[in-house]
This record gives C-alpha cells, structure tokens and sequence, in this order.
C-alpha cells in the first residue's frame, strides 16, 4: 500500500523538458568537441609546415620574454619598496606569509583537483573511489569525534541518538536509544574507556559482536563502534582491548 | 575513435530518457529543492558523458548514476554555501506537499532516512545492493530502514499505510 502510493506519487516529480533539452544540447556538444579532439591524429600533429613552426616559435617566445619582464619588474618593485621603509617591508612579509600560505593552499587544492582528474580514466572503480574520497573530505570537515592516543572522544551534545544491533540467540535485534540521559551515560563512559592496544587480536565471534552506530545532528555523520566481549574498535580503527570491568559496564549500560 | 564518438552521441538520448527521471527523483528526495535538484540532474549526465565510461551492463550504468547522483548531492549539502544558506520553498516542493501525503511523509525524514527508502520503495534495490552502493554495512542499512519505518508510521498514524 505504502510502496504503491509512494510510487505513484514519486511519477509527479519531473525534470522540466527546457532543461532536459538544454542538458541533451550540453552533452551533445561536448560529444562534439571531444569527437573532433579525437579526430586530430598524431601524425597531423607531428607534420606541420615550416612556417607554422616558425610562427609558433615567434609567439611563444614572445610570450616567454613579456613573463620574463613582468617578474623581473615585480621583484625590482618588491626590493625597492623594502629598502625604502623597513617597518612597511615587515607588515608586508606578514601579510606576504599568510598570501604564500593562500598560494601553497591554492596549489595544494589545484593539485588535489588535478590528481582528481587525471584519475578519470576508463575504470568505473576508479570515479566510484574519486567521488566517495570527495564525499569523504566534505564529511571529514565535520569531526564530531576523535580516536587519539588510545582514548575516544565524543561530543556528546551533538549526539542524537544511538543505535544497537546485536545478536541475541542466533536472532539479530535493533534498538534505538534516543534518551538524552542514557546517551550522555554510555557517551561519557566510552570517553573514559582505557584502550588497549592488541597485539595479537584472537578470531572473534561474529554472532557476539554488537554493533553501536553514534548519530549526529548534522544528518549526514555518525560514527560505527564495535564491541566484541572485551574487544573494541572504532569505525575503521584497529580493535582495541578493554578490561573486564570497562567491557561489563557498557554492556550494562546499553542493556539498561 | 569515431566509433566511440558515434556510439557516445547516440546513446545520449536513450540514456537521458531512460534515466533523467531517476537522478531528479534521487536528487529531489536528498535536496527537497526543485532547483538544487536542477543542478545536480545536470552534473550527473555531465559527469556521464565527460567520463564517457565502458558500462559492462545496463545495471552498471545504472548503479553509476545512483552512485554518483547521491555524491553529487552530499558535497551540495556538506558545501559551506549551502550551510549558510536557506531555500525558499518552490512550487514542486509545496504540490508534494499539498498533493502527496506519503511522499511528503518521506520528505520529513533525515536525509540518509529518505534515501535508503526511496532507494528501497522506488528503485527495489535489496538491502546488499544498497549496501554496496552507499558503503555502508548491511546491519547499518537494515537499522536505517528500520528507523525509517518507525518514524514514517507515527507521521502517517491513523492514515492506514502499511509502511
């Protein structure tokens, strides 16, 4: 019932037909363009004649040697400005730093942006990974938590609820605990956990594992906490062991 | 080369027409902005046809387009512009609104809530595919759908939809 009408009503949710026929004239286009790139054999582009050769050299070099001007004023412009007035030259090292820091930031994103691109290839695998590491970043400038120097630390006033799955006699159960008190007991407590680093993690029994996902109020983190008997792990951590005490008390308090 | 051109050129029409709807659909029901899910329908086949990839199959296809309609909508609603900003609502929005009590139900969930429904009920993807598609584990997947359900029977209580 609740499928068929949700079907039905999802048939009213259209694109307009202007911007279907704009976006077929985009890609064709760009179908177009890239057709003619192709169409530029190698060997068209390795037989020229002379005078093209020699037309080209006439406007890259021409163009070389007004860069060459350009920088050459700029850094004249720069050392005469700082030999004039040596407290002015300090405010502008300041305020050159954090424009340096822009640029190298500017070069850093360029690069990532570049890197993202020449990853477009062929593979589908390859643009699944690309998009998933853009989603990633745009998800990391959130951090609602942290697993540092073997202690976890989670907000918990932006934590809105948790949710439990676990496996209770071979039957996997769902719990959701949205109670602000109990999500501040179990968050305060995973904060205080002593983790252990393992050494060597003995096979874990699937069927006892009980799964914690931590949700956040911006909708789109939450963080995947994984508790096997006195073996923890934290999204994709390395596992961690706790002491018999530690494991008992958060089984309590999920279970209360 | 020219073959590859051809083929590209001719497909766009097919796959447009097969798929244009889907994408607005996802990327309506992520953004619940009509025009938000203006830009990300034209990303998306923008994305399709500069990449111009070797589908092994029409499901591959398909899962791309999912795939990448969903990414393209999470670095719109992650963007700092669009944090700092608030969408008036638009007419495709407010008729959902007026017209559609189930539809607008879903629309009162958590984003990753209304995608995992839209992704069951409309496109019957199972739960492992699902999974795959958003790299999110099975459980994680089930739990949402479960909450999910949960939260759209108390706003439809007494509506008589078997959720």
């Amino acid at each position: 019932m609740f499928r068929e009408k949700y079907i039905l009503d999802n048939e009213m949710i259209k694109p307009d037909d202007q911007l279907l026929a704009s976006l077929k004239i985009q890609m064709k286009t760009y179908a177009k363009t890239h057709e003619y790139i192709n169409d530029t054999t190698t060997e068209d582009l390795n037989v020229k004649p002379s005078s093209v050769n020699l037309r080209l050299l006439l406007k890259y070099s021409s163009f070389a040697a007004c860069f060459l001007v350009l920088i050459v004023s700029i850094t004249y412009s720069g050392l005469f400005t700082g030999s004039k007035n040596s407290k002015t030259t300090q405010e502008t090292t300041s305020a050159e730093t954090s424009a340096n820091s822009q640029d190298i930031a500017v070069e850093e994103y360029s690069m990532k942006s570049s890197e993202n691109s020449g990853a477009v290839s062929d593979s589908s695998s390859r643009i699944y990974k690309e998009a998933d590491e853009e989603a990633k970043v745009s998800i990391e400038m959130a951090p609602s938590s942290s697993l540092t120097d073997q202690k976890i630390v989670i907000s918990k006033d932006t934590v809105t609820s948790i949710l439990i799955n676990k496996n209770t006699d071979n039957l996997a159960s769902q719990q959701a605990i949205t109670d602000s008190t109990k999500i501040s007991d179990i968050v305060n407590y995973i904060n205080e956990l002593v983790l252990t680093p393992v050494s060597a993690l003995p096979s874990l029994d699937d069927s006892k594992q009980l799964v914690m996902t931590i949700e956040y109020g911006n909708d789109i983190n939450e963080d995947v906490i994984y508790l096997n008997e006195h073996f923890l792990k934290m999204n994709q951590n390395e596992w961690f062991e706790l002491n018999s005490t530690d494991s008992e008390k958060l089984y309590s308090l999920i279970d209360q | 080369m020219a073959e590859q051109s051809l083929c590209t050129e001719d497909s766009i029409e097919r796959t447009l027409e097969k798929y244009a709807n889907m994408v607005y659909r996802i990327a309506f029901s992520r953004t619940k902005n009509k025009y938000d899910a203006d830009d990300i329908l034209q990303e998306v086949f923008m994305k399709y046809i500069k990449y111009n990839l070797d589908y092994t199959s029409e499901e591959h296809k398909k899962a791309w387009l999912i795939k990448t309609t969903i990414n393209t909508s999470k670095t719109l609603l992650t963007s700092a512009w669009f944090k700092k900003t608030t969408s008036m609502p638009d007419h495709l929005y407010t008729t959902m609104e007026e017209k559609s009590e189930v539809y607008y139900a879903v629309l009162k969930l958590p984003a990753k809530y209304r995608t995992v429904i839209h992704l069951f009920y409309y496109e019957s993807l199972s739960i492992a595919q699902m999974s795959s598609l958003l790299e999110t584990k099975e459980t994680t997947i089930k739990s949402q759908l479960h909450r999910a359900r949960k939260l759209l029977q108390d706003i439809l209580k007494g509506e008589g939809f078997d959720v």
